[in-house]
């Protein structure tokens, strides 16, 4: 008889997202590494890293040993999990994985990213890097551009006009507004988002999230130390990934997300929930178009529908139906690409325990969290649920 | 391949990256060609008229090239017809 543990989250660590000019990635690391520690009360046994581009923004590879040393965690196996802009989502579902097989019984998953080292057009190329050097870098599209093509077509085909697509960006920076480790937390409007600065039409500045330095921290447990931990814990019930073709002209459909919808699926399936029962869902909102269709994938939404419902509140965190986006999500809170699927993890554990403060949720019992890599290339469903 | 196709979605980038700063707006267009396979490509020659289901014929440009003393890369791209 194969035994598997369940696994729960014990702690967790978080630090503001923004422009961390006096901290290293290492530092970064320790700061919520030692946090989620002390959360827990449990000294990890192994730890697992998310980062998408440390060799090129801070000439630092070897993370998994870097990071364990920088925690004092002397003698434990370590190493990197990385999956382009889903590396922390990655990286907690290896932790998940070592956990549930019972081959370490406390695993701590850190997800660290410095991107403002990188001038502008370095961060663009490192962004490219989740796409094809051969046929979409050597032709100059900018993930951003990509995005962008996206949007046109979404726009054009399910009469979604770029109005439409603002009412998700709107939502994030109110919902940021009081997160203490949110990097934009000003309130922003339709019109504000429309004229923007245009970055590659018909995306503007405030359609895409913001470049900025982060790193979250999450603490896994098998059920065997459970009793140890000094915070309530909450279960993961469920960590799946899956993936699509790799760059989105090689799709037969453009506009499905098949890994998100396969990812959602199969965590779904293995939490034993349907979709009624997921009362937040911490949605990759990387462009207004992404959080769009990655909601249709989902099954939350009909093809074409996710702008107008947004706009008339059914995603919104105090009155919505399927609130998203608690903590302001990629577009307000930040999105330190290799961290980001660990905040949105944490960021579950803090609704699920009370610990929200101003961005909680009421009456969630159960919450899913979604990191992507590309455009839909990598995608990364978590599915939390409270203890009682 | 075939060298003609049609325009299935475009974009005109104002933020590029390193090595193209000297073609904004870098245009840029998934097309699918007639034998139904989908490229991205830049289009060349862009007269501000792009749209959704125009016919574009291939032809071979510079794409960038590696500051004055690097070399020249060569390449597609795509043209109005």
């Amino acid at each position: 008889v194969t035994f598997l543990s369940r696994v729960y989250v014990a702690g967790v660590g978080l630090t503001q997202v923004g422009d961390r000019w006096e901290s290293s990635l290492s530092d970064l690391a320790a700061e919520v590494g030692f946090k989620a520690i002390e959360a827990a009360g449990i000294l990890p046994e192994g730890v697992v890293v998310g980062n998408m581009f440390s060799a090129h923004s801070s000439s630092q590879e070897h993370l998994g040993a870097l990071v364990a040393n920088a925690l004092g965690l002397e003698g434990v196996p370590a190493l990197k999990a990385e999956g382009a802009c889903a590396s922390g989502g990655v990286a907690v579902s290896v932790g998940y994985t070592m956990v549930k097989a019972g081959q370490l019984s406390s695993v701590l998953v850190v997800g660290v990213e410095k991107m403002r080292d990188l001038e502008p057009r370095g961060a663009s190329l490192a962004l490219a890097m989740a796409e094809s050097a051969e046929y979409t870098q050597f032709v100059g599209a900018t993930f951003v551009s990509l995005n962008a093509l996206l949007a046109r077509l979404y726009m054009e085909e399910c009469g979604v006009s770029r109005e439409d697509l603002a009412a998700f960006p709107v939502l994030a920076h109110q919902n940021a507004l009081t997160a203490p480790h949110a990097q934009l937390k000003r309130p922003i409007t339709v019109e504000e988002v429309a004229k923007a600065p245009m970055i590659s039409d018909p995306l503007t500045l405030l359609d895409c999230s913001p470049i900025g330095d982060g790193a979250a921290a999450a603490l896994l447990v098998g059920e065997e130390r459970v009793a140890e931990a000094r915070s309530p814990v909450v279960e993961l019930a469920a960590s799946t990934i899956a993936t699509n073709r790799f760059s989105i002209y090689e799709r037969d459909d453009m506009l499905e997300f098949t890994a998100t919808r396969r990812a959602t699926e199969k965590a779904l399936e293995t939490a034993g929930v349907g979709l009624k029962d997921i009362g937040l869902v911490e949605v990759h909102d990387a462009f207004s178009v992404v959080c769009a269709l990655s909601l249709e994938a989902m099954g939350f939404s009909k093809r074409g529908m996710a702008p107008k419902e947004a706009a008339e509140g059914r995603f919104d965190r105090q009155e919505g139906e399927v609130p998203i986006l608690a903590f302001g999500g990629l577009k307000a809170r930040g999105h330190p690409t290799g961290a980001t699927g660990v905040y949105q993890v944490a960021e579950c554990y803090l609704q699920l325990t009370g610990r929200a403060g101003e961005n909680q949720v009421e009456g969630v019992d159960t919450a899913m969290a979604h990191s992507v890599g590309g455009i839909d290339t990598t995608a990364v469903v978590h599915i939390l649920r409270r203890c009682y | 391949m075939p060298e003609e196709g049609v325009v299935v979605t475009w974009t005109r980038l104002y933020e590029p990256m390193k090595g193209f700063e000297d073609q904004v707006p870098l245009t840029l267009a998934i097309i699918r060609l007639t034998n139904g396979v989908r490229v991205l490509a830049q289009i060349a020659d862009d007269q501000g008229n792009l749209a959704i289901g125009d016919r574009v014929r291939l032809t071979l440009r510079k794409i960038r090239a590696e500051g004055e003393d690097g070399p020249i890369f060569y390449g597609y791209k795509f043209v109005k017809e």
